[in-house]
């Protein structure tokens, strides 16, 4: 479905959403507009975006009957930013029952909401001069209604005006609010909360808590979400059977006591993260799809919920080399994104980030990058150039330029990342190891094999220390420290790197899955190095069984893995 | 309308709706108002009328503060009290000439002035000054002097035109008309500045020659302090400002005249060595000790301001009996939430008129009216966060070398009542506390993400 536009749209499709005798907002500025005496009045309503702005328009028109008169004054950005204040200053409103006068904006393509802020944000600026003539001028409430996203650039832009206001508004569709996920009784939040505080991390601790409340009737929701507590705090520490066990439960628990939809949408997206983890992907694209029902049943299949599920959907698909069903969905969460918060917000850039990477996969690089440049201006603007996100944002970049074979413009955008994270947290941050390993990868493929294996050690000790020897993390290093002395002949190291990082992966992932197929490729080509061809033979078949399971045929892993075996297999026939 | 008895709680409610404006300057006497300075040791506008009292012929004073400070509801103090002592009080709003996002040049300024002048002398007089205007004056002088602006260009004396007027609205509202004039007029400042002076003398004796009891004029220069940069621009405006109360300091100095301007807050972070500047502060509700220690006073003069609103019949009414020792709960949480800020305070008075369902209200009314007072106030980002968690932290603005941005931030702060103004004995800072919490939390979700997200995108 793709994301509403001016032509494709209506307030019909929304209108379900907006239960106005449930919305306070709403309650708020009818009680405003009753109360207010015949002097000016200035009220700015903030609602989702342009299309909520003018539903609730029309049912104000609806319901003011003969109360009040409602004249709108719309915004038309292509007029210039002074139309805004020459229109208003025009208005002739009469003093003796003064109308409501509404100003907003026609709805507005997703490609044009970050032009369209900028609109409004000039005209603000203009419009800011004229405080005190709009005082003097105008007998009756003024009401402004902008976008939520546009509250902070309205605070800037117009800070006289602002400090004017009679009141603020905020009008959001019923359920949209994070506030009340769990509709749970008083004291059992604050069982919660007091849990909160005490939180172990112990899942053996909470289960012990939920072990008192089953077969208790009317507890299931309590029960569910100490469920959900314990697995995750069960995922934390990589104990998968736990973590899955308690979240199925979680679920299902969820669904049957009726609790409030988001509660549902965070367990099952949980879930997934665990299955995912445990290579079953089917399962967890199940729950991943559960998720994005939920979301679009009851936020709405254009609300910024169902942008995130679409999201983590797209996520997996990508993960199992399913790029083309991949590609829309994360395509529609990015319109989405960009209608709902703006295209300059920073959820956009994640998205335009996981969407670079996707086409990374794909081999479409150009606009990998193009996707990746955009998502780091958004980032810098926010954030400004010293900001861990944009270590983030650099570090990408890098990554893809490095995949570019672009190694001298990715090097200094992954130094800058390093430096950045260096200074943010300090040289024994994980995060650190991270843009170590990335860096280490950069200087391998460029044969500078010395300082590559300074960059992969730290990071190595730092992820050692971080999390254990026995992690993931230390996994991804070790995997990569092994391949490097492969390159530089001390194969007896590197294979008890690798062997190491083998163990560590099929014992966090199970057998068979994709991050265990890398290390068997390279220890399969290790193997060959030294020689031992039966057994880089059997590791490269493994290695390619599930890779082929997990991308199918054609995912350039897979493709490396086979080529990597076909050279095995010609060398042990030449050598036969 | 003070007897509440026959209202019902609806039209009570529309009546102290109609008492909890935000925005509206108090004239002297109202019964609304609150002498919210008087009470401190060192009252601005008292010493500023101490000042022209003692200077007897002529004076410059600055006055300063917040946004919603009650600049002008105390300027209309101060006039009061002036005009009781005998003078003759002018006044004038700056934003009515100049644009406040626009840089001013001292040429501009010194024409708004005398322009600004011409046009509350003939209000106050209820006289029409005619030819003798300023601006009808100036635009003779350009004719006179052969000095011709695109889009002026007719003499001011020809009947029928109002050029007058024409060269008032251009000079505020069109850049390439102010450019130009700014460019000719560059070379002929001290022109100008006797033009200026002249008009003001013409002025001051035609004041005192209809006002014989007056003893000499004072000229209230209003809203000057709302001359500021948008946040993100390169700070050009407040440079602008910097230059004119730096450099042209003479310039702000009428001969024979007694002038106040109101002037902005950020000044102090620019101009630290303008040390008579007189500030009105944030209402004190706790001391600048690490505990916050609650300032007595502070909150008595708060409750005066609500009881000024209500009246003492209403606040039972309205927020239910008092406590044995006569205080109103709900209306204390109220002033806690508004950080002794007094436009706040009656922002979020208004808010819970609108929530009420039924009365007396009840703290969820109140909790929910300051959770949304707190939504509006909440930083949007880091660097906002950081910067306020060092305001908390430090009860200081540090801006040793003040950037554009940093300048603007800080602005930004007291304009909106994130960082507050107070004093006693010296200067401090601190963070609204309904947002202290929140500054706190967001830079730990910050620290908690960044460790969380141990891998890139």
């Amino acid at each position: 479905m793709a994301a509403p536009s001016p032509t494709s749209f209506s307030t019909d499709s929304i209108r379900p959403l907006y239960q106005w005798e449930q919305i306070e907002g709403w309650r708020l500025l009818m009680q405003h507009f009753e109360l207010a005496d015949a002097a000016f009045s200035f009220v700015v309503v903030f609602a989702p975006d342009d299309w909520a702005i003018a539903l609730i328009r029309e049912h104000l028109t609806e319901v003011c009957g003969g109360s009040h008169t409602l004249e709108r004054l719309r915004f038309d950005p292509a007029a210039g930013p002074e139309s805004l204040s020459q229109s208003l200053l025009a208005i002739d409103a009469p003093s003796v029952h003064p109308p409501i006068v509404w100003v907003d904006a026609d709805p507005c393509d997703a490609e044009q909401t970050e032009e369209r802020a900028d609109a409004w944000q000039q005209a603000l600026t203009i419009l800011n001069r004229y405080r005190n003539t709009l005082q003097k001028r105008f007998h009756g409430p003024l009401a402004l209604a902008l976008p939520s996203r546009m509250e902070q650039i309205f605070r800037a832009a117009a800070p006289d005006l602002w400090s004017i206001r009679s009141g603020v508004f905020r009008i959001e569709p019923v359920g949209s609010s994070y506030a009340s996920l769990i509709r749970l009784p008083d004291e059992e939040h604050a069982f919660l909360r007091k849990m909160d505080r005490d939180d172990s991390g112990d899942p053996a601790v909470t289960l012990a808590e939920a072990a008192k409340l089953r077969g208790k009737s009317g507890r299931e929701v309590l029960l569910a979400a100490l469920l959900h507590r314990a697995g995750n705090q069960a995922r934390n520490r990589l104990d998968w059977p736990t973590a899955k066990a308690c979240l199925e439960e979680a679920y299902s628990l969820q669904a049957i006591a009726g609790a409030d939809p988001g509660f549902g949408w965070d367990i099952a997206n949980d879930l997934a993260l665990v299955l995912f983890e445990t290579a079953d992907f089917d399962r967890a694209e199940y729950y991943l799809r559960q998720a994005l029902q939920i979301v679009e049943d009851n936020f709405g299949p254009a609300s910024a919920e169902a942008a995130t599920g679409l999201n983590n959907l797209a996520q997996l698909l990508q993960d199992t080399n399913r790029l083309n069903e991949a590609e829309p969905l994360l395509r529609r969460a990015l319109e989405i994104a960009e209608k709902v918060h703006g295209a300059a917000h920073p959820t956009v850039a994640i998205f335009l980030s996981n969407l670079a990477t996707l086409l990374q996969h794909a081999n479409r690089m150009e606009d990998a990058e193009n996707c990746l440049r955009r998502a780091l201006s958004i980032d810098v603007r926010t954030f400004g150039r010293s900001h861990p996100n944009i270590a983030i944002g650099y570090s990408n970049l890098g990554r893809l330029l490095h995949d570019m074979n672009l190694p001298r413009e990715a090097e200094p955008l992954l130094r800058r990342a390093l430096a950045i994270d260096e200074a943010v947290y300090g040289p024994g941050h994980p995060l650190v190891a991270t843009r170590l390993n990335n860096l280490g990868g950069l200087l391998r493929t460029t044969n500078r094999l010395a300082e590559a294996e300074q960059c992969f050690w730290r990071a190595l000790i730092i992820n050692e220390q971080t999390y254990g020897s026995d992690h993931p993390a230390v996994a991804s290093v070790l995997n990569n420290l092994g391949h490097l002395l492969r390159l530089t002949n001390r194969l007896k190291e590197a294979e008890s790197f690798l062997r190491r990082a083998l163990t560590i992966l099929e014992g966090a992932h199970g057998l068979n899955h994709p991050r265990v197929a890398a290390v068997l490729n390279n220890l399969g080509a290790l193997l060959e190095s030294a020689g031992r061809f039966a057994e880089a033979e059997s590791l490269l078949r493994r290695a390619l069984m599930i890779a082929e399971q997990s991308f199918g045929p054609d995912h350039p892993k897979v493709r490396t893995t086979r080529e990597n075996l076909k050279h095995l297999l010609d060398a042990q026939s030449a050598g036969k | 309308m003070t007897d509440i008895k026959p209202l019902n709680d609806f039209e009570f409610r529309k009546w102290l709706h109609s008492r909890l404006k935000v925005d509206e300057p108090l004239q002297p006497g109202d019964p609304l108002y609150e002498p919210l300075y008087q009470a401190a040791v060192g009252d601005p506008v008292e010493m500023i009328g101490t000042e022209i009292s003692l200077a007897v012929v002529e004076s410059l004073n600055f006055l300063s503060g917040f946004r919603g400070s009650g600049k002008t509801t105390e300027l209309f103090r101060l006039k009061k009290d002036l005009e009781n002592d005998g003078h003759f009080v002018v006044y004038a709003n700056a934003l009515d000439y100049l644009l406040p996002t626009e840089p001013i040049h001292i040429s501009d300024f010194l024409l708004v002035l005398a322009g600004s002048f011409s046009e509350s002398v003939e209000a106050s007089l209820n006289i029409d000054l005619q030819q003798e205007g300023f601006w009808t004056r100036f635009v003779n002088y350009l004719w006179n002097t052969g000095i011709r602006i695109d889009g002026l260009d007719v003499k001011a004396t020809v009947p029928g035109t109002d050029v007058g007027l024409n060269f008032k609205t251009s000079l505020k509202e069109v850049p390439s008309f102010r450019q130009e004039l700014r460019q000719k007029l560059a070379t002929r400042l001290g022109e100008v500045r006797r033009q200026v002076h002249e008009f003001f003398e013409f002025g001051r004796k035609r004041i005192l020659s209809s006002q014989p009891k007056s003893t000499s004029v004072v000229f209230l220069f209003d809203q000057l302090e709302q001359l500021r940069d948008p946040i993100g621009t390169e700070g050009r405006v407040a440079d602008s400002v910097t230059t004119l109360l730096a450099n042209h300091r003479s310039d702000l100095n009428v001969p024979l005249l007694h002038l106040v301007y109101t002037v902005p807050p950020w000044l102090k972070f620019k101009l630290p060595q303008l040390s008579d500047v007189r500030m009105l502060y944030n209402v004190k509700l706790w001391k600048n000790d690490e505990k916050r220690t609650r300032f007595s006073a502070g909150w008595k003069t708060m409750r005066q301001v609500v009881e000024r609103r209500f009246t003492a019949q209403g606040l039972e009414r309205y927020f239910g009996k008092p406590t044995k020792a006569g205080v109103f709960s709900l209306v204390d949480r109220l002033i806690q939430a508004s950080g002794g800020h007094f436009r706040d305070l009656i922002f979020l008075l208004r808010e819970t008129v609108l929530r009420a369902t039924e009365l007396p209200i009840t703290s969820s009314i109140v909790e929910a009216t300051i959770n949304n007072l707190r939504t509006s106030y909440r930083p949007s980002n880091l660097v906002d966060a950081r910067l306020l968690h060092q305001i908390a932290l430090h009860r200081d603005c540090m801006l040793e070398n003040p950037t554009a941005e940093s300048l603007q931030r800080i602005t930004f702060f007291l304009d909106t009542h994130c960082a507050l103004i107070l004093r006693n004995g010296e200067e401090w800072y601190d963070v609204h506390p309904l947002i202290r919490d929140d500054v706190e939390e967001i830079l730990k979700r910050d620290e908690a993400a960044r460790s969380r997200d141990a891998e890139p995108k």
